[in-house]
């Protein structure tokens, strides 16, 4: 293991260039990674020095977030909490107040996906069969499937999606921008778009739209420390006189799951209700490799709807 | 003039008690100057400024990092185990396998079975194969994977009904059927009770396995000293047993052999036997002739587990107004590899139920099975938590079937004082009715049960715990615990007492209990509890006895310490010993107020005729229990009882639980230390929350699937709602001033209470721990809920 600290964007771009580089950002997912055995012989590069990417700034286009800052910096951010309560309300769920002191949004985006499988000491993971995602050959969850089907597990990252957020990477070879709904794939072994050398350079939040308003709601055993067993996030605007939907989620597969819904009313009938939630039902995969199994994580997406949307007032009082 | 307080004379003394007094007993007093009186624990101040030290801590110079190699299979053969390649790393001193070791080893004399490092077989995935001694972590840790272990699997059987089946591979060859340990009893009447009776209720429960996740791991340093003396420290809830085994296992004379316990950051009985890590340290030490220290991760002390066994239970309940009820229990107990407590366990689970109520016609039979996971072991409230669980959950149903309000029912049925159950508990005092009326009357129960709107609920159950068991561990005529004081003429009274701290207070117990007999301010009492070298031997924290067994020993011993002094001052003021007393430091004569002198000058003035001043007291348990194959294990000396009440609300989107309130008034006697009392409340509250609502020891092929606290989901602060103790005083005569235990036994009623108050919420009975949302939420959504009490269309 090695480790270094740039103090100039080039001289981390050069590192990050390295084929074992792994950015240490607050090291909370990364410390325990290590730990574990599930990253061996890494370049950790440090971001500590270069506090331009601990920045907020809003800027006419965007509110532009550097990928070093803190969780609780961006909770405690008066501005931001005033324009997208919802970030902090998400954010203040993500595990105890020690890790928001120390975990950084960029770490948050690119946290690791998660499993009962792969969590675990190399002593276990020796004892009981390694699996794709580390030195196996079979997914030990789904033994048929090609594919590993570890968790996305940040929070962080499903409500700035609802937020429509987008990531400026940048590598040696260029910047380039992404959405965060495109930057998760279906690969609990790769589920992140980063090209080699390339890493978060900020997060760029839209200004909100007309008549934004969003919430968020997570599904875990205990109401501190726990990574989501389902995250949703539930966003609407006014497209004109219409109203668009959006719900995104997260837990229940190693990407996220966005369903969107447009030309609203001001309410939703019922049958919108249950349309919405059938739908995000259906892109649900929950698999057998969380505290809670996925019939439980499937029925919670009802009703975090269902009450989402009582909560945002686009369902009717005395609607039947 | 100082004047002196209340003539003791005057006070009345407890006389009611039918069961004759042990002589080490000391309950004849009633007054008291600082038993009541919260102060600050002795070791408070080390532990708040982070200056006290524990096993992990501990420094020696050229010490050695200890680590094991564990097995990576459930149930196989060792073909080969080859630690030649390891010995060649530079930097590792020593490396031993099972092959090192002849005896086995295990707490409960008669089943001995669990080798230091397995030799043969293995029998659960994390059992040690081999230990090695190295300069650092990373040379350990690759001379552990250069170990060659050869294994040959075998069918491993991860639940008793797989290892019960016929035929089936056996675990231990001395084991047919891969049985561990049955118990069969019958006591009165069963089945003809059940033919009188008038309601009966039945149901198939489930107890869900829990492990222990004390914040400090396990961690030993051993090392030889230059006279041949071994000298381990150990983060253990039993030194003693650590002593005697090391002796054995080593073939060393024991006083050869210093036992040293320094602080502990928690117990809860998953440090109470000596462990093959105990045993290596000290090998390895004696081997390479340096300090060898292991420290336990999180994952290695959850694989060590002796945790809570899971329990399957058949339990069938009748009532009998005029008698009282009938019970016909059975239970399956998952033991996992070894027997560690189990014996003990499988006795237990049985003992304590035919008490609490009366249960005049009572048939246990239980059945311990080996498993290939790690041991399960005495976790708080030993053996007795999960049968309570479904006895509360039952005499719930009953109240309902007959239309009685659970308390007055539980009232009702209750045992009273100074009775015996149908197996031959001696009850001495009992104050389980004042639990009932207490906890009723904090908690609101006759405004809430079966009145809050769906979704609320308040539920009730009554527990009960034995203060230490008559009969210790090992069959020996010794006393069960020993104490030795030492009076300096500096004013420093210090106790010598080998009883384990283990973060509980038994320090700050013992230091009020003897500044209490002496009349002396607590501050000039130290208590010395941590090294076998200068402290009588106590036989440990487990089974709640160390209040009641070491407390009246130091009675004992401060009594005789008095006497001298007192004596001394008497022939000096012409006058008798019951004429004077010590009290505020200073020492008095009842009936000449003028005369009186500090405790300091008394101390030396009967040093300057005496001599060296000191004395000594011991606790002997009384033989009582009944006669049958069994009736030694479980009688206790005194009991405790308890009643929670749990006040919460069923989310009804998901099924989770959202804890209110539970009020638990627990009577431990008396309160010697109130704030450690409460601290033990709340403390058992907290567990028996965490095993209702969310811990499971869970197994994939026989491996926990959560070892870390992060997966095994512990509550949080915020996952509890509040806690409110009451404590109950119902002095025993058998108790050090009237006091029973307060560690263990206010925790079995949390579970059921909750489940009860599940059922007052949205009419689901719940037969298996813990209380999941998915299973709720399936019942809700299936529609069959609906509030008890209201007719079903209402709810
Ligand atoms: C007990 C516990 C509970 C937790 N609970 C939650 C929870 O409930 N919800 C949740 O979302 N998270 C949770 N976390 C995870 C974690 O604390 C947060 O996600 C945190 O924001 C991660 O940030 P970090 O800076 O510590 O990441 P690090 O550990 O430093 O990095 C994580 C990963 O991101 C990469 N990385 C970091 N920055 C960049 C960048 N700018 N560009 C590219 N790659 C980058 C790193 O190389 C690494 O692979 C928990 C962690 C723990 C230990
Ligand atoms: S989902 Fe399958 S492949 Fe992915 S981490 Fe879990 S077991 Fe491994």
């Amino acid at each position: 293991m090695s480790y270094c600290q740039p103090t100039q964007l080039s001289d981390l771009l050069s590192c990050l260039a390295h084929p074992n580089a792994r950015i240490l950002a607050g090291g909370t997912d990364l410390i325990p990674h290590l730990q574990m055995g599930l990253v061996e012989d890494p370049l950790l590069v440090s971001l500590k020095g270069l506090p331009e990417l601990k920045r907020i700034e809003a800027k006419p286009e965007a509110i532009h977030i550097g990928p070093a800052v803190t969780l609780q910096t961006l909770i405690d951010h008066k501005p931001l909490r005033e324009i997208y309560p919802v970030i902090g309300q998400t954010l203040s769920q993500i595990g105890a107040l020690q890790h928001r002191q120390v975990g950084t949004i960029g770490g948050n985006l690119c946290l690791d996906t998660r499993c009962s499988w792969f969590n675990q000491s190399a002593f276990w993971r020796e004892s009981l069969g390694f699996c794709l995602k580390k030195g196996g050959d079979i997914c030990q969850v789904a033994p048929k499937s090609k594919r590993c089907h570890a968790v996305l597990s940040c929070d962080g990252a499903i409500a700035l999606a609802a937020c429509q957020a987008r990531l400026v990477l940048l590598s040696r070879a260029g910047k380039r921008e992404v959405s965060l709904m495109e930057f998760y794939r279906p690969n609990g072994m790769d589920h992140i778009d980063l090209r080699p050398g390339e890493f978060i350079y900020k997060i760029l939040l839209p200004h909100a739209p007309p008549g934004f308003q969003a919430t968020y709601f997570k599904g875990r055993a205990r109401q501190s420390f726990d990574f989501p067993l389902l995250g949703l996030a539930i966003a609407t605007q006014w497209d004109g006189a219409q109203r668009t939907l959006s719900f995104v989620l997260g837990g229940v597969e190693s990407c996220l799951l966005q369903v969107q819904m447009q030309n609203l009313d001001s309410f939703l009938t019922p049958e919108q209700v249950q349309s919405a939630i059938k739908s995000c039902q259906r892109l649900a995969r929950p698999m057998e490799n969380a505290f809670y199994g996925p019939s439980w994580r499937k029925k919670m997406i009802a009703s975090f709807i269902a009450q989402g949307l009582q909560q945002m007032n686009l369902i009717q009082e005395d609607a039947p | 003039m100082v004047k002196p307080p209340d003539d003791p004379r005057t006070l009345h003394y407890l006389n009611e008690r039918i069961i004759p007094r042990n002589q080490d007993c000391h309950s004849d007093k009633t007054a008291f100057s600082v038993v009541g009186k919260t102060y600050p624990k002795p070791d408070a101040y080390e532990k708040v400024t982070g200056k006290a030290r524990y096993t992990a801590d501990l420094k020696r110079p050229r010490c050695l990092v200890g680590k094991l190699l564990r097995s990576t299979h459930a149930h196989a053969r060792l073909v080969r185990v080859d630690v030649s390649k390891a010995l060649q790393i530079p930097g590792v001193f020593a490396c031993v396998s099972g092959s090192d070791f002849g005896e086995l080893i295990g707490i409960i004399p008669w089943t001995k079975d669990e080798p230091v490092l397995a030799k043969d077989v293995v029998r659960y995935i994390g059992e040690p194969i081999a230990a090695v001694a190295a300069t650092s972590e990373s040379v350990a840790q690759q001379a552990l994977a250069c170990i060659d272990v050869h294994y040959e699997p075998f069918t491993a059987h991860f639940s008793p009904e797989q290892a019960m089946v016929p035929d089936a591979v056996l675990i231990h060859s001395q084991a047919p059927g891969n049985a561990s340990k049955s118990v069969d009893w019958e006591f009165g009447e069963v089945d003809s009770a059940f033919a009188r009776s008038q309601v009966e209720v039945s149901g198939n429960f489930h107890f869900e396995a829990t492990t222990h996740a004390a914040l400090e791991t396990h961690a030993v340093l051993a090392e030889m000293g230059a006279d041949g003396r071994l000298c381990v420290w150990s983060s253990t809830q039993t030194p003693y047993y650590l002593h005697r085994e090391l002796a054995t296992v080593l073939g060393m004379p024991a006083h050869q052999i210093r036992v040293i316990r320094p602080h502990i950051g928690g117990g809860f009985g998953g440090k109470s036997e000596p462990f093959g890590h105990e045993i290596c340290a000290a090998y390895l030490a004696k081997q390479t002739g340096r300090p060898v220290k292991f420290v336990f991760s999180r994952e290695e002390t959850f694989l060590t587990h002796r945790g809570r066994h899971a329990m399957d239970m058949d339990l069938r309940i009748g009532y009998l107004p005029d008698e009282g009820l009938v019970m016909d229990y059975q239970a399956l107990l998952d033991g996992g590899a070894y027997s560690s407590y189990g014996m003990i366990t499988t006795y237990y689970a049985g003992t304590l139920n035919a008490g609490l109520y009366r249960v005049p016609h009572y048939r246990w039979k239980s059945q311990r099975v080996f498993t290939n996971k790690p041991p399960a072991g005495p976790k708080r409230g030993h053996g007795t938590v999960q049968p309570r669980f479904a006895i509360e959950c039952l005499v719930d149903q009953l109240c309902e079937k007959l239309g009685r309000d659970p308390i007055a029912f539980r009232r009702e049925l209750a045992l009273g004082p100074n009775t015996e159950t149908v197996n031959g508990l001696r009850i001495g005092s009992s104050g389980f009715v004042t639990c009932l009326e207490k906890s009723a009357d904090q908690s609101g129960w006759y405004q809430k049960f079966r009145k809050m709107p769906f979704g609320h609920g308040i539920g009730i159950a009554g527990s009960w715990y034995l203060s230490g068991t008559n009969y210790p561990i090992n069959p020996e005529s010794n006393p069960q615990s020993n104490v030795q004081i030492k009076a300096d003429r500096s004013g420093l009274i210090t106790l010598f007492c080998g009883a384990a701290d283990i973060g509980q207070g038994s320090d700050a117990m013992l230091r009020h209990l003897l500044a209490e007999e002496l009349g002396v301010d607590p501050n000039r009492c130290k208590v010395e509890s941590q090294d076998s070298d200068i402290c009588p031997v106590d036989l440990g924290s487990y089974s709640s006895r160390v209040t009641l067994m070491a407390g009246n020993a130091a009675i004992s011993a401060a009594r005789h310490l008095k006497n001298q002094i007192l004596q001394v001052i008497a022939q000096d003021w012409h006058s008798s010993t019951k004429q004077l007393m010590i009290a505020d430091d200073r020492v008095f004569h009842l009936d000449r107020p003028e005369q009186s002198m500090s405790f300091v000058t008394a101390l030396n003035r009967a040093e300057s005729v005496l001599g060296a001043l000191g004395s000594t007291g011991s606790y002997n348990s009384p033989n009582r229990g009944g006669l049958y194959r069994g009736a030694l294990v479980g009688p206790s000396p005194a009991y405790s009882f308890t009643v929670h009440i749990a006040e919460l609300e069923v989310d009804l989107n998901s099924g989770q639980i959202k804890m209110k309130r539970i009020v638990a008034a627990h009577d431990c006697g008396r309160a010697i230390h109130p704030q450690l009392v409460e601290g033990q409340i709340e403390g058992s509250v907290y567990m028996g929350m965490g095993e209702a609502l969310l811990e499971r020891y869970e197994t994939a092929k026989g491996l926990i699937s959560q070892p870390n606290l992060l997966e095994y989901k512990m509550p949080t602060i915020l996952d509890v709602g509040t806690i409110e103790s009451i404590i109950v005083e119902s002095p025993d005569p058998d108790g050090p001033y009237g006091a029973k235990e307060a560690g263990e036994g206010p925790l079995h009623a949390a579970i059921p209470a909750i489940a009860n108050a599940i059922y007052d919420a949205i009419g689901l009975r719940l037969y298996q721990t813990p209380f999941e949302p998915g299973q709720i939420l399936k019942a809700l959504e299936s529609g069959h809920c609906y509030k008890p009490g209201l007719p079903r269309e209402l709810s």
